[in-house]
């Protein structure tokens, strides 16, 4: 994808999330007050300079179109971002599992699956890295500085 | 002064003091070798460590990865024609060309030399400085703080990265993320989703980890191809090649001085830092030079240029923040975040207030160019291996250490949910290329702005003329709107 084009999109995205928080969060989650300047003030400050800058962003992008000689070509690659995205599902899946098997547990099999998918796939890194290295992590922070590390709630 | 610093000194000496300090600059010098880690990240993963040593240590070990880092990014610029860091850029021009020549041993050695100067002399200016400017903000009241705050917040978003307008809504986004918690002044909980982690605000040390390493851990292993240059510094022919002789210093010693001075105004401007630096130091020895057809072909002042001034930035960068509370860059910022979590609340009473630590710290910055000398030379054929170290075995273990340690702060969950969600923004910033930078600054500076503007908007009975009616405040308007126009002529201009 072209930078123009994400720029465009970064535009009106930036320009849409500024109206969803500056009509639906803000008046949600913040009481309103009579102490000088509201409470709602700084948020609707930030919001509005988003929203306007976002919208420059839109056109800048927009108007630069015809312009020759001034096209950034930017690639955005798909693949990457897919591949971005399978690392980050597992990061997520990490999350979930340390609150259901806990830290020890789960450590090996997420650093395992990433290892994997990263291609490092010798037995002579691979096993020593997921045994060994979430046994000193926890032994560091349990034994070391006295952090209980999560336990998990199935076992 | 000198008492303090005696006293300083006598705090620093302490074998545990010198042994994080070595450990910190050792670190710090391992990944800025390693492209794609970077002395940021690193500090920003250790933080929560510090939690449990006292100020002067912890402070000193974060310094130590950050002098350490900023050096180490030069060895693979000049071994494998990567730079460690974006500050390392300018290092490439004329360091791979020497390496190319079989000089890599003397580039390496000039690196050394330029970075230790380069940052011994802004942490001396810092010495002189810090104090000084220090007394004159205590005659700052709200309305002087606000107008200064605004002035850094203009400057940071208008010089980071290439596009203006990012960098503004980087800024702006910073301070709408800076909203969540409590109000500063009335104590109401804003934007906490019924959620009671978050009403207290953010945790800071979730936020540094989830923008600093977790983008960096997604772009890393998004790639399929992997680097298959080797670093190592192999022997040169001529001995000659692998030293850095006294002639070789005195030909470079107007360049590193010159690019000291640069790197140190640079650096004590929130917002610049390293990468400017190193080019404006590089540009500068070439244009000053007899031979400007030298540099780009393995010229040594094109190494001592670039070192000397990205080096330069690192002193310097803890101005703003010792004196005014306002961090200047990224690293600052997380120094910030780390001076909080000691209970130290940078600002213009920090020295008075808490004399004997700051300047034990100072001083350990200065002993820490000596030490980064001796560790530097002293491993310089071991550092030149670590470029080699696998990303795909490398990555996957920060992620594990990324998670440790988002959860460790406050043994929650909920922290590490905060790390990934700040880490998927960084990545869409990124590849959207909006700068980090401005949005954590802004973060940090975004309560105090509020605070600040609130107070004296109570105080003036909602006036907006107390900010230009008092000279302070309208030195700090008519600076934030030059920086304003400035950088609108500079998005006018093509390219």
């Amino acid at each position: 994808m072209e930078r123009r084009r994400l720029d465009q999109i970064a535009g009106l995205g930036l320009a849409a999330f500024s109206l969803l928080v500056y009509f639906v969060l803000i008046p949600a989650q913040i009481p309103e007050d009579r102490l000088g300047l509201s409470s709602r003030f700084f948020p609707r400050l930030s919001v509005v300079i988003i929203g306007g800058l976002g919208l420059l962003l839109f056109l800048k992008a927009r108007l630069s179109q015809g312009r020759a000689g001034q096209e950034l070509i930017f690639r955005l690659s798909r693949a990457e971002a897919v591949r971005a995205g399978l690392v980050f599902g597992l990061m997520i899946a990490y999350l979930l599992l340390l609150h259901l098997i806990g830290f020890i547990i789960a450590t090996p099999l997420v650093l395992g699956a990433l290892l994997y998918y990263s291609g490092q796939r010798a037995g002579r890194v691979f096993w020593p890295t997921i045994i060994l290295l979430p046994a000193a992590v926890f032994a560091f922070f349990e034994y070391g500085m006295k952090i209980i590390l999560p336990r998990g709630v199935v076992f | 002064m000198l008492e303090s610093l005696a006293q300083g000194l006598l705090t620093i000496l302490t074998p545990t003091n010198l042994a994080y300090i070595c450990s910190g600059l050792v670190l710090g010098i391992i990944v800025g070798a390693i492209p794609g880690l970077s002395a940021t990240m690193a500090i920003a993963l250790l933080v929560p460590i510090t939690f449990y040593i006292n100020p002067v240590s912890s402070i000193s070990f974060l310094i130590g990865i950050y002098k350490g880092g900023i050096y180490g990014a030069s060895i693979p610029a000049i071994l494998i024609n990567t730079p460690g860091a974006a500050g390392a850029c300018a290092t490439v021009f004329d360091g791979f060309p020497m390496t190319q020549q079989g000089k890599a041993g003397k580039a390496l050695k000039m690196a050394i030399y330029a970075s230790v100067l380069g940052d011994s002399f802004s942490d001396v200016v810092v010495i002189l400085v810090a104090a000084q400017l220090a007394a004159a903000a205590l005659k700052f009241g709200t309305a002087e703080y606000t107008s200064l705050l605004l002035f850094a917040l203009t400057i940071i978003g208008s010089v980071s990265g290439q596009s203006i307008l990012k960098g503004l809504i980087a800024a702006a986004l910073g301070m709408l993320f800076s909203t969540i918690g409590m109000d500063p002044l009335t104590a109401r909980s804003r934007f906490s989703f019924g959620q009671v982690e978050l009403m207290g605000g953010l945790s800071l040390v979730s936020m540094f980890i989830g923008m600093f390493a977790v983008p960096e851990i997604l772009i890393q292993l998004e790639k399929k191809e992997r680097r298959t240059i080797l670093s190592r510094l192999e022997k040169a022919r001529d001995p000659d090649d692998d030293r850095c002789t006294w002639k070789d210093l005195k030909y470079c010693a107007t360049t590193i001085l010159r690019s000291s001075i640069i790197g140190t105004i640079i650096g004590a401007i929130p917002g610049l830092g390293q990468t400017i630096a190193a080019f404006l130091g590089y540009s500068e020895a070439k244009r000053a030079s007899k031979h400007p057809e030298r540099f780009g072909r393995g010229e040594l002042r094109g190494v001592a240029a670039a070192e000397a001034a990205n080096n330069a930035v690192d002193g310097a960068t803890l101005i703003p923040l010792l004196t005014l509370g306002i961090p200047g860059d990224t690293i600052t910022a997380i120094l910030l975040g780390a001076f909080m979590i000691q209970g130290l609340v940078p600002g213009p009473t920090f020295i008075q207030d808490h004399g004997p630590v700051i300047y034990a710290i100072l001083v350990g910055m200065v002993l820490a160019n000596g030490l980064l000398f001796v560790i530097a030379m002293g491993g310089i054929r071991f550092f030149a291996q670590v470029p080699n170290v696998p990303v795909n075995t490398l990555f996957p273990i920060v992620f594990v250490f990324c998670v440790a340690g988002a959860f460790s702060i406050n043994s929650s969950l909920f922290d590490v949910a905060v790390m990934l969600f700040f880490g998927l923004i960084a990545y869409f910033m990124r590849k959207l290329e909006f700068p980090i930078a401005p949005f954590v600054i802004a973060f940090f500076i975004g309560p105090m702005f509020e605070s600040n503007l609130r107070r004296t908007l109570i105080w003036s009975k909602g006036g907006l003329g107390v900010f230009f009616t008092r000279p302070i405040s309208l030195f700090f308007i008519v600076l934030a709107a030059v920086s304003v126009v400035w950088a609108l002529k500079r998005m006018k201009q093509p390219g």
